[in-house]
């Protein structure tokens, strides 16, 4: 097997485990009666890892040039997600309003 | 069955998300000479977004296998912490689907949409819902990637504004996640995140401002604690 195979065999392995293992660990650690700061530390991990990937993931579009023009895109975009999220339950719907409008500005935009 | 066919529908948004980053890995991994049995066995096993196109990077600088892999841990390090905040959602819940498989799917976007909708289900329902959900984002994964593999050069003729829409959608799902799990007791921990994003991020590559703007939000219970 050639060197590059390993690789990506030894990429996969280590990815799995920095998966499985803290999860694994986490499951059989003995439950406590009140919740613990590293408990509630870990549970705002979740809302906080998603602000996180909401700001890496706009990043590109504020450097995109036009500045003004791609920026404004985004925040349209997303008042529209505001705004139906406050009508609509789940996610599913908002995002798909917020990507629609998004596609229309580009289009007619660029 | 049926949370597991819910978790494959609420990964709808997720999926569309996947299948052009997919397809975007696709077709860079051609680039770097990659053949496409070993583009899609990337995909197969890595399934990271970000780790992976760092590993074409690497490997096409003819950097030393150890590099290599240290340096997709380094990326993935943030994932060390995904376990534990959703791992309380399964201590109640049946357990058909084992956590050795469920560990497998517990990408960013999985785990941000799981660490929003799983605390609102029966506990019976979370396992197999987020077992859909995992095989929802990814087959879209592997999906994306086939088509860039076998489409890469029909894709790059495409009009620009369909390839801008299309990365376009992550965030979009990420900002609906968000309005779906903030209330006004958790603006300080997403503040504190969004700023030290935003500050690390122009003096660090993005996984380490990722990291360290997920811990810093987090770490705001800590101060709370000490203040109250």
């Amino acid at each position: 097997m050639s060197s590059i195979w390993w690789i990506v065999l030894s990429c996969a392995v280590a990815t799995y485990l920095i998966r499985f293992l803290p999860l694994y660990r986490a499951m059989h650690r003995a439950p406590s009666g009140q919740l613990s700061v590293w408990q509630r530390f870990l549970m705002a991990l979740g809302p906080s890892a998603i602000c996180v990937l909401l700001v890496i993931s706009l990043m590109p579009f504020v450097q995109h040039q036009p500045m003004i023009r791609s920026s404004l895109k985004v925040l349209i975009s997303l008042v529209v997600i505001i705004v139906v999220k406050r009508w609509q339950k789940g996610v599913a719907v908002p995002t798909f309003c917020g990507v629609g409008i998004y596609a229309l500005l580009t289009y007619s935009l660029g | 069955m049926r949370a597991f066919i819910k978790g494959v529908i609420d990964c709808f948004a997720v999926m569309m998300g996947y299948i052009p980053v997919g397809l975007s890995f696709g077709i860079a991994a051609q680039h770097v000479g990659f053949s496409p049995w070993m583009t899609m066995a990337v995909s197969l096993f890595i399934y990271a977004g970000a780790s992976q196109f760092v590993l074409l990077g690497i490997v096409a600088s003819g950097s030393s296998a150890l590099n290599t892999i240290i340096a997709i841990v380094l990326i993935n390090l943030r994932h060390l912490f995904y376990g534990p905040a959703i791992a309380h959602f399964f201590k109640a819940s049946f357990s058909k689907f084992p956590l050795s498989l469920l560990a497998f799917g517990l990408t960013d976007e999985v785990f941000a949409s799981a660490s929003s909708q799983l605390k609102k289900m029966d506990p019976s329902e979370r396992r197999p819902w987020f077992f859909g959900m995992a095989v929802g984002a990814y087959s879209s994964w592997l999906l994306g990637t086939f088509l860039g593999v076998i489409l890469g050069s029909w894709v790059e003729e495409a009009p620009a504004w369909i390839g801008e829409t299309a990365n376009f959608v992550l965030p979009a799902l990420f900002a609906s996640l968000l309005l779906e799990v903030a209330h006004r007791q958790m603006l300080p921990i997403l503040v504190v995140a969004a700023l030290a994003t935003i500050i690390f991020a122009i003096y660090l590559p993005s996984h380490w401002a990722m990291l360290l703007g997920m811990l810093g939000g987090a770490s705001v219970v800590f101060i709370k604690r000490k203040a109250s």
